[in-house]
């Protein structure tokens, strides 16, 4: 069933996906759709996140208060509920960060077990 | 219902997903692609909306509840949408639980309440258990009364009881202190009872130990209720002085609201006056013990058993008297009141669970049937993306509903069940008045409900949530379902086995009860009203004497429509101890054996219906002066040794009479007893304190008339108060014919009881082989109409329908017949003249449910038959 997709989904890559959305939203408060354009363009098209993890995931953060979300009206005359990083969602970026790279290494060390040259 | 907040937030939610899909759309026209296909892959894309808003919206938390009252809303919405469902669902459940409540507050009071005394589990009754050989009617008995000598010796020595007390059985006093005399049961107690039991009085004190002794002023106790219906609750009620039977009584207490000793009809207490025994006099009384702290029943019973049979083996007399084997029991007083009623309402308590059961069996069978129509609206719910977790949630929520409601219907039909149990109740039923619906009782529904709830609801909604979408939406929802009829046919099959289960009992209980109805009584108890005199305080005995008492007889019998008047000092079927103790010239007759000694007018035994086997009745010339005639029952022959009894002497305490004639015995205890040896003396002949001088003081009187005895009452009343200004009748019932009903009222409560639960029982699974039939006709329609057009013969249709409830039923019969096998047993001690494997019963009772079932199955078959094989076949 494709609900079961979604729940997989969810749970791989929840640590992951609140780290890319947090991330692009440090440059600038977007909407839902304008944040799957950039994490597509920024992953040089190999992320394509769905909606069912997208929306869940923004509204998980936003209840704990990561990010905050207010509607505004773009220059199209769009209305979009727009979401931005708050300060809490700053700390809460970087330490998701240190833990991705903490993970990074642990896996390097796993995948190139003689010497320590290849880190990146 | 949602909350402000919630439908706010939905809305949000709903709009940022639009504003997605349009700014997803705006891209894809800006990209080239026309506008109706850019809107189509832009939906595309975003997925399945509904699911998307559904996980988002579980991000929200707070979900449970919303969720739970989406459920309510649902359930309401389905149960109102098919209301004979409702209906049928919920009166089935509220029959089940309402009677499962009424018993079981008969149960909780009677059986689960403490008595109202003090550490009730300390209150102990000291049993002699008598073997079969020395019985009189070869049926082990329990003794509660014990010899006096040997009561006053145990409560000397005993080390392991803290308090041992006294009662005599109740007796009718007359009680007089006010305008009009009135007759009041009352309990000679021991002054150490009210201390052994633990409770003070309401107003005044208990008995003090000098109250008790020969010549010492009478004082009396009254009962509250008796202080508040007789005396209207006078504050200024110590200290005056009441009447009873003629003697002058202190009141110098009123116990509380709610005490009762030794049961609730007893309405006042007076001390136990031991006067010295006349040589040979027999007396004994009932004994109540304390038991110290950390005795164990079993220890004070060797305790007692070591007592009495010091006492026996050095007892003066020893060589005269017989004394039987010693089997002491102890027993906690609650036991004991409650024995004779505990295994019946087990019964009844199993019966209304198994009603119950088959109860929530229809139910379920009627949500399994209804959630095979609604499988393509749940597999509709299922795409969209209810998980199996959810479905189940709201089928268990659905049946919760139901249950609720079932529960509240129950609770009401509960109530009026409880009525009609104390009214239809027998009168000695222990703590009759105490049954009501209390805290506990409404606790309990409460708790049967939810469990119903899960016992009916848990199948059909793992069945719901089994659904294979695609298949289903596919060939448009008419999936057989083979699974789900499977589970029908096993449900039904159980509702029959119970159902017979239930009928059989009820069957044997009703047998055995008409049987017991069919038991001559030894007399002709039909248009017999009986009644006592009350005479007026104080009571003067010396302005009575034989004159009067003729007088009164001969003023009765002259009434139109009076053929016979007699009376005896007590009545058949009415309990009442005897006088005295009877010796056969040589022969000692041991204790059990102990005839009832009647001291009866001259005409009492031709009255009464007797027959005179052998001898004579007495004749003019019994009277005082005259040798003293008896006469016996059949039983008593058997102390003769073989020889005819008439002419030989009977010795009634320092008199001796002579055997004048033989009657048949009368079941003078109880219609399933065997009747006890009586023996019958002229009242003119002066034995002991009733004769014939005092009759109007202590006799029953009994008057055979033509037709209907209650009709010359007022007439008879007349007369009293004609005679001896102030007197007045106590009539405790109007008629023989309705004391020989009473006598086996208990019997009688239990068979209409069960057989009530029986014929609900069928009731229930009747409908339910009903159901399972018409049901399996509507959906094979299709498949009979095809069998008609190529020609199946409507016998053969009515085969194919009949084949499948007959087997149903036949199985069903056949383990309800098992298990009734199992279980009747529990019935052995309700049962008078049959076993509990009566084979009469269990035939009846098997043609008898399976020819209802398969009748109910044809009424579906007849509509089978007349399938038009045109209109079925386009059923599609």
């Amino acid at each position: 069933m494709r609900k079961g997709r979604y729940r997989n989904q969810i749970e791989i890559l929840q640590g992951t996906l609140d780290l890319i959305i947090l991330q692009t939203l440090q440059w600038g408060p977007q909407h839902g759709y304008g944040i799957t354009l950039a994490i597509r363009a920024n992953s040089g098209e190999t992320l394509q996140v769905d909606t069912g993890s997208l929306y869940p995931a923004l509204h998980r953060l936003e209840r704990q208060k990561w990010v905050a979300a207010e509607w505004k009206v773009s220059e199209n005359k769009q209305r979009a509920r727009v979401y931005r990083l708050t300060a809490s969602g700053r700390k809460q970026l970087a330490a998701e960060r240190s833990r991705w790279e903490r993970l990074q290494e642990a896996i390097a060390g796993i995948l190139n077990p003689v010497g320590k040259e290849t880190r990146t | 219902m949602r909350f402000p907040l919630r439908r706010r937030r939905d809305e949000d939610l709903e709009d940022e997903i639009r504003s997605h899909l349009e700014m997803a759309t705006r891209d894809r026209q800006e990209r080239g692609e026309a506008a109706g296909a850019a809107e189509q892959a832009a939906r595309r894309e975003f997925g399945n909306i509904a699911l998307v808003k559904e996980v988002t919206r579980g991000m929200w938390g707070g979900t449970r509840l919303c969720h739970l009252g989406q459920d309510l809303r649902y359930g309401i919405r389905m149960l109102r949408r098919s209301p004979g469902f409702t209906a049928v669902a919920v009166l089935s459940l509220a029959i089940g639980i309402g009677a499962n409540t009424a018993i079981f507050s008969v149960v909780h009071s009677v059986l689960l309440e403490p008595l109202p005394y003090n550490e009730p589990d300390r209150l102990v009754r000291i049993i002699q258990n008598l073997p079969a050989t020395v019985t009189i009617d070869a049926r082990p008995r329990r003794v509660a009364a014990m010899d006096l000598n040997e009561l006053l010796d145990l409560r000397r020595r005993t080390q392991t009881f803290s308090h041992v007390a006294t009662y005599d059985s109740s007796s009718e006093m007359t009680l007089m202190g006010r305008e009009e005399p009135i007759r009041v049961v009352g309990t000679a107690v021991s002054p150490s009872l009210f201390p052994a039991l633990g409770r003070q009085p309401f107003l005044g004190r208990v008995f003090r130990e000098d109250e008790a002794k020969p010549g010492s002023p009478q004082t009396i106790i009254l009962s509250h209720a008796t202080w508040r219906n007789y005396f209207a609750s006078d504050p200024m009620i110590l200290n005056r002085t009441l009447s009873l039977n003629g003697r002058s009584h202190a009141v110098i207490g009123v116990m509380p609201q709610g005490f009762e000793f030794p049961d609730r009809q007893t309405e006042c207490w007076v001390p136990v006056v031991l006067s010295p025994l006349a040589q040979g006099e027999i007396r004994s009384l009932y004994p109540i013990g304390r038991l110290k702290d950390g005795i164990a029943l079993v220890t004070a019973a060797a305790e007692v058993d070591a007592i009495l049979r010091g006492i026996r083996e050095s007892a003066p007399d020893r060589a005269e008297r017989v004394f039987v084997p010693l089997d002491v029991e102890v027993v906690i007083i609650q036991d004991e009141l409650v024995a004779p009623v505990r295994t019946a309402l087990f019964v009844l308590l199993g019966a209304v669970g198994f009603v119950l059961l088959i109860a929530c069996s229809n139910v379920a069978n009627l949500l399994l049937a209804r959630s095979t129509s609604r499988q393509a609206e749940i597999a509709v719910r299922v795409a969209l993306g209810a998980s199996r977790g959810r479905l189940i949630r709201q089928s268990l929520t659905e049946s919760c509903l139901l249950a609720i409601l079932g529960g509240v219907g129950g609770t009401v039909l509960a109530f009026a069940g409880v009525r009609f149990l104390r009214t239809l109740g027998p009168v000695d039923l222990p703590r009759l008045d105490e049954i009501g619906i209390d805290l506990t009782v409404l606790v309990f529904t409460l708790v049967l409900s939810a469990l119903t709830a899960l016992l009916f609801g848990v199948v059909p909604a793992l069945h719901v949530s089994r659904v294979n979408q695609t298949e289903v939406i596919k060939s448009g929802g008419s999936a057989k379902g083979s699974a789900r009829k499977n589970t029908r046919s096993l449900i039904v099959i159980a509702e029959i086995a119970m159902a017979v289960v239930l009928l059989t009992g009820g069957g044997l209980l009703i047998r055995s009860f008409l049987k017991l109805s069919n038991v001559n009584p030894g007399f002709d108890a039909k248009n017999v009203l009986t009644f006592q005199i009350a005479l007026p305080a104080p009571v003067n005995l010396s302005a009575l004497n034989e004159n009067l008492t003729e007088e009164f007889r001969a003023r009765v019998q002259s009434l139109p429509r009076v053929r016979a008047v007699a009376f005896t000092n007590a009545l058949p079927l009415v309990p009442r101890s005897s006088f005295g103790m009877p010796r056969v010239r040589g022969t000692p007759i041991p204790i059990e054996g102990a005839p009832d000694v009647r001291s009866v007018s001259r005409n009492y035994i031709a009255t009464m219906g007797l027959r005179l086997t052998e001898g004579h009745d007495f004749g003019e010339n019994n009277r005082a002066g005259q040798p003293a005639s008896a006469i016996i029952s059949r039983a008593m022959v058997r102390y003769f040794g073989g020889e005819t009894p008439i002419g030989k002497t009977i010795t009634l305490g320092n008199r001796e009479a002579g055997i004048i004639g033989i009657v048949d015995d009368i079941h003078e205890r109880g219609l399933d007893m065997e009747p006890r040896p009586q023996v019958y003396v002229d009242s003119r002949q002066g034995f002991g304190r009733e004769t014939a001088a005092f009759a109007l003081n202590w006799a029953y009187f009994v008057i055979r008339t033509e037709g209907d005895p209650a009709s010359i009452i007022s007439e008879v009343r007349g007369i009293v108060r004609q005679m001896i200004p102030g007197a007045t009748l106590r009539l405790r019932v109007a008629s023989m014919e309705q004391i020989v009903s009473n006598s086996v009222a208990r019997p009688r409560f239990y068979a209409v009881l069960l057989g009530l639960f029986a014929v609900v029982a069928v009731l229930l699974a009747t409908v339910g082989v009903y159901g399972i039939t018409m049901y399996s006709v509507t959906q094979r329609t299709r498949e009979i109409g095809i069998r008609v057009a190529v020609g199946a013969r409507p016998w053969q249709v009515l085969a194919l329908v009949l084949s499948h409830s007959v087997i149903l039923t036949l199985t069903g019969v056949l383990i309800g017949l098992g298990g009734a096998v199992a279980l009747t047993r529990y019935l052995e001690g309700m049962l008078f003249g049959l076993t509990s494997l009566d084979p009469a019963t269990f035939l009846l009772v098997s043609i008898g449910f399976a020819s209802i079932t398969i009748l109910a199955s044809c009424i579906p078959a007849r509509r089978a038959i007349k399938v038009d094989p045109l209109i079925a076949l386009r059923h599609e």
